[in-house]
Parts: structure tokens; C-alpha cells; sequence
């Protein structure tokens, strides 16, 4: 928590420093974010300018209520849905959008028509390691990317930045129960495309 | 019976501890005897951990960045006019 605290008064201060460490952890997330909410790359890429302006505006008045990273999200996600509101756009997710397992792997009684087989190399796969051409990183930032947006959206704010799960269903509208079957489908969804490639 | 279309739907969620202990006991012996879940299982944990990596700071990184961060922080600067140094 010390280095929080560091990073946010420094963040207050204007410090380039700390600005750019905010900014290099959460930026790609927060476009992901955005885009998933908005629907539009370029809509989702000014909100997030402007939700910057914001944060270096206000972190000096961050009141602790929650972490830096759930501060920032809050910022981001409400920017996107007044943004999506002005635009005319819906803002609420579908949680029952299709993907996750794939049902064409099992029979009718539902046992693997084809067994999983063992990913080559599997015990000893970094993020780094390049397969079919691109780094693991690559193919799984692609794999999410492709994502419906409500589960983008999720496996972004809960299964990668580790937000509270009650933060990000206030962010997206969504009961817990809705919110955790959009993270396991987004999983499940990734193991596939993973598989599909090793 | 538990097939493994039940397992693979509840798999992520047994890593998440979701299920009740009843449920979670039933998953785990499915998951003792068949060795196809059983891959599947440890492809879906290798998943959840390169999804976790795909955040690291500057996998996304590009020259454009710096330019980005130079001009928000003039922004904000000549936003607030001045009041950001107000204290100091």
C-alpha cells in the first residue's frame, strides 16, 4: 500500500515518472475497456484521453475508497457510459451472450468427442515462448480482443486488473452471478482459441 | 452422472471456489479418472495465468506513448491553471 500511496501523491504532483507507470499498467486495459462499452475505437480512444485529463486532475482529492486501479476504472467506465448515452447507444450488457465452451467437443452424452490433447511444451509455457509464429502474449491479447464485449469486459476489469467483483458489477451493470458465468465463458473461450493454435 | 460437459461448464469456477463442497467433491473424483479433463483442466489454469501476464506493463507499449503522456500531463497542467501547484 506504501507504494501506492508514493505513486498516487506523486500522481497529484504532476510527476512524469509516476504518470507514465499509471499509464503503461492500465492503458491497453482501459482502451479494451472502453472499445467493449462503446463499441467504436474512436469514441473508446477519447474517452480514455479524457478520463486521463481526469485522473491526473483529480488524484490529489483520491479519497482511498477503493484501489488506485478500481479509481481509475470508475472514471473510465462512467466516462464510456455517459459518452455511449449521449451517442444514443445502448449501454447495458448482454449477459447471456453466446461463447465460451465449445459444445462441438462433446456427444450427445457429453464426453469429449476427440480427448483434449496435451499442448506441446505444455509444462513449461511462458508468455514469451513464440507458437505458430507469435509470442503465447500475442495470441492470447488477440483471443481477447475477439471476445463479445460483455465478456471482454469482465475477464479485463475482474480476471486481469483483479478488481473488487462488487466494483466491477457497478461498473457494467451486472448481478454477480451474471458476472462471474461471462468470466468463466471468457476463459473457456480463450482455452479454445489457445488450443486451436498449439 | 457427471460427464465431462459438466466438468469442462464448472471447471473454471472450481478454480474460483465457487461450488458448494458437495458439487466441488463430485468435479474433483470426475476429474481423478479422466485424463482428458484432466488436460483440459491444467489448459485452462495455463490459460487464466497467460491472460493474468497479458497486463505487464509495455506489452502494449509503443513510440506513440511517450508523446501520449508528455501531452496529457500538459493538458492537465494547463487545465486546472495552475491550481495543481498551488500547495507547494
Amino acid at each position: 500500500m506504501t507504494d501506492e500511496t508514493e505513486l498516487i501523491a506523486a500522481l497529484a504532483a504532476g510527476d512524469r515518472t509516476a504518470f507514465e507507470t499509471v499509464y503503461r499498467r492500465h492503458n491497453a486495459a482501459m482502451l479494451r475497456v472502453a472499445t467493449a462499452i462503446l463499441r467504436n475505437p474512436a469514441s473508446a480512444e477519447e474517452v480514455v484521453q479524457d478520463s486521463w485529463l481526469s485522473v491526473l486532475r483529480n488524484a490529489a482529492g483520491f479519497e482511498r475508497r477503493s484501489s488506485l486501479a478500481g479509481w481509475i476504472f470508475a472514471i473510465l467506465t462512467n466516462a464510456a457510459k455517459s459518452r455511449a448515452r449521449r451517442d444514443g447507444r445502448m449501454v447495458a450488457f448482454d449477459p447471456t451472450e453466446e461463447g465460451g465452451l465449445d459444445q462441438a467437443a462433446f456427444d450427445a452424452r457429453g464426453r469429449w468427442r476427440k480427448m483434449p490433447q496435451a499442448w506441446n511444451g505444455q509444462d513449461e509455457i511462458t508468455p514469451e515462448r513464440v507458437v505458430d509464429g507469435r509470442r503465447m502474449l500475442d495470441h492470447v491479447t488477440a483471443a481477447i480482443n475477439d471476445l463479445p464485449p460483455a465478456q471482454r469486459a469482465v475477464l479485463v476489469l475482474r480476471g486481469q486488473m483483479q478488481l473488487e467483483a462488487a466494483e466491477v458489477c457497478a461498473m457494467l451493470g451486472l448481478s454477480e452471478g451474471n458476472m462471474r458465468v461471462l468470466l468463466h465463458r471468457a476463459r473457456l473461450a480463450l482455452r479454445t482459441r489457445l488450443d486451436a493454435v498449439m | 452422472m457427471l460427464n465431462c460437459r459438466d466438468f469442462a461448464e464448472q471447471a473454471d469456477a472450481l478454480i474460483d471456489e465457487e461450488l458448494g463442497p458437495w458439487q466441488a467433491m463430485r468435479l474433483r473424483l470426475h476429474l481423478s479418472a479422466c485424463k482428458g479433463c484432466a488436460r483440459f483442466f491444467e489448459q485452462l489454469r495455463l490459460t487464466r495465468r497467460l491472460s493474468e501476464a497479458a497486463t505487464a506493463p509495455g506489452t502494449d507499449g509503443d513510440d506513440g506513448e511517450t508523446a501520449r503522456i508528455d501531452a496529457l500531463l500538459a493538458a492537465a497542467r494547463g487545465g486546472v491553471g495552475g491550481g495543481a501547484g498551488g500547495d507547494g
